[in-house]
């Protein structure tokens, strides 16, 4: 075990943060140092049930072996190579994706996170349709660079920074004649997330996909599916995909490095097409580091059965969850390993009772707590899980 | 019963609401309570200082 401070006094490490940070994480009061599987530690020591993985990301769990060694080992041979070279581990990787690449989504743009990717769907649908404007969904969110900004729906997240770009529209979620109203000959696409992750686990109905994509195509817009948060934790690479729904633009990130960071804008190939060379890159986007650890976690998520899991393993907790009977409790959603718990009260409090009984969970929206663990849970950590929640929410 | 958001107007279906409940507008997801319950009734919630959202 390491750790970069020469000791671990919160007070200190709180101090260096405030002092040198722009103040805009409203900051929980531990600092996170160790982690190992399932777990994480603060830095007196005390465990934690990790049920958050970071927002999604860290799906093997912490200080996995065999993607550590990878990454030390790709350390040690070349971290960095732009993409004006090319890199066998980048082909590699590149090879790996395309087993899991939705029908007709050949080409694919590596960037370095969710926001990155959502910005180069939202470029490359302009350039291949010559149209200005987006629908998005209301209760949506893509990210925070500021034409995600744009698609995102959450005033508080657009407030401070608009005017933002002013073609884009939001309509209602899983409203079909909403979008009906909304997608004209000036769309350029349709950006969607097939579970609503932000918002409070809210799947979209496989009607209101399939409308989406009928109505794009119909009038020559395209589909932008949002699987930043979804990817590879519903029991399968894509959630969209339960619902026959092949987007032209699909995007991800988190999850599909272990939470190392990247991002993956995958298109067709007359989207592709439209692009002229030089159009868009990014300086880090495909480096060795990154597709060497995207390169472990899909081979992972594969040969140890972790789709699988993440599908059981969900249905399992949603049904107990719902049988605990809690009062507080209004509605239990989600699919494989992305669970949201709707109370009837302000979920801050459940937030700090769990994290006092050592078990860290994230908020979707004011009354909800989400369940993004590690895809590495056995039934040992669901029962942890449970314990602490008969305990907390009574 | 039928609430209707203050923020934008959208109206949602509710049941099962106690007054003092925090219950989000599906369209606009701000964050509103139930001031009263039969009939509903709905507020915007008061502002909470912290917020750990992402």
């Amino acid at each position: 075990m390491s750790t970069v401070m020469n000791h671990l006094d919160l007070a200190a490490v709180q101090a260096s943060e405030q002092e040198h940070q722009a103040a805009l994480y409203a900051k929980r009061d531990i600092a996170l140092v160790r982690g190992e599987g399932p777990y994480l530690y603060d830095s007196d020591g005390k465990r934690y049930l990790d049920a958050m993985s970071n927002y999604g990301v860290a799906v093997l769990g912490h200080a996995d072996p065999e993607f550590a060694a990878a990454l030390a080992d790709q350390l040690a041979t070349l971290a960095t190579c732009h993409q004006s070279f090319f890199s066998d581990t980048r082909a590699a990787f590149l090879d790996e994706l395309a087993t899991i690449a939705p029908e007709g989504l050949a080409k694919s743009f590596l960037s370095n996170s969710g926001a990155e990717a959502v910005e180069a769907a939202l470029k490359f649908a302009r350039a291949a349709t010559g149209r200005p404007r987006f629908v998005a969904l209301k209760r949506g969110y893509h990210g925070r660079t500021l034409g995600a900004l744009a698609v995102t729906a959450d005033t508080k997240y657009r407030a401070p920074f608009e005017p933002l770009v002013p073609e884009t529209v939001h309509v209602p979620f899983d409203d079909a004649a909403a979008l009906d109203a909304a997608i004209d000959e000036t769309v350029a696409a349709v950006i969607l997330e097939p579970i609503q992750g932000e918002a409070g686990v809210f799947p979209a109905s496989a009607e209101s996909l399939a409308a989406a994509r009928r109505l794009t195509r119909e009038r020559g817009a395209l589909l932008i599916a949002d699987e930043i948060q979804t990817g590879f934790r519903t029991g399968a690479p894509w959630a969209i995909a339960g619902s026959g729904v092949v987007p032209d633009i699909l995007v991800t990130a988190k999850a599909l490095a272990n939470g190392f960071p990247i991002g993956l804008t995958m298109v067709t190939e007359p989207v592709a097409g439209s692009l002229p060379s030089g159009a868009h890159g990014s300086t880090f986007g495909g480096n060795p580091l990154a597709c060497r650890a995207g390169l472990v976690t899909l081979k992972a998520l594969r040969d140890r059965g972790l789709y699988e899991r993440s599908a059981t393993l969900g249905t399992e907790i949603v049904e107990e969850i719902r049988g605990l009977g809690a009062a507080k409790v209004r509605a239990v959603r989600g699919r494989g390993l992305m669970i949201g718990v709707e109370l009837k009260e302000r979920v801050t409090p459940t937030l700090r009772a769990l994290q006092e009984r050592g078990v860290l969970v994230l908020p979707a929206g004011p009354v909800t707590f989400r369940l993004l663990p590690p895809l590495v849970w056995e039934r040992q950590q669901v029962d942890e899980l449970l314990a602490a929640l008969r305990e907390t929410l009574g | 019963m039928t609430g209707t958001c203050p923020e934008c107007a959208a109206e949602f279906e509710l049941s099962g609401v106690e007054q003092g409940e925090i219950v989000p507008c599906p369209e606009c997801g701000v964050e509103l309570e139930v001031l009263n319950a039969n009939p509903v009734q709905l507020g915007l919630a008061p502002e909470e200082g912290e917020d750990w959202g992402e």
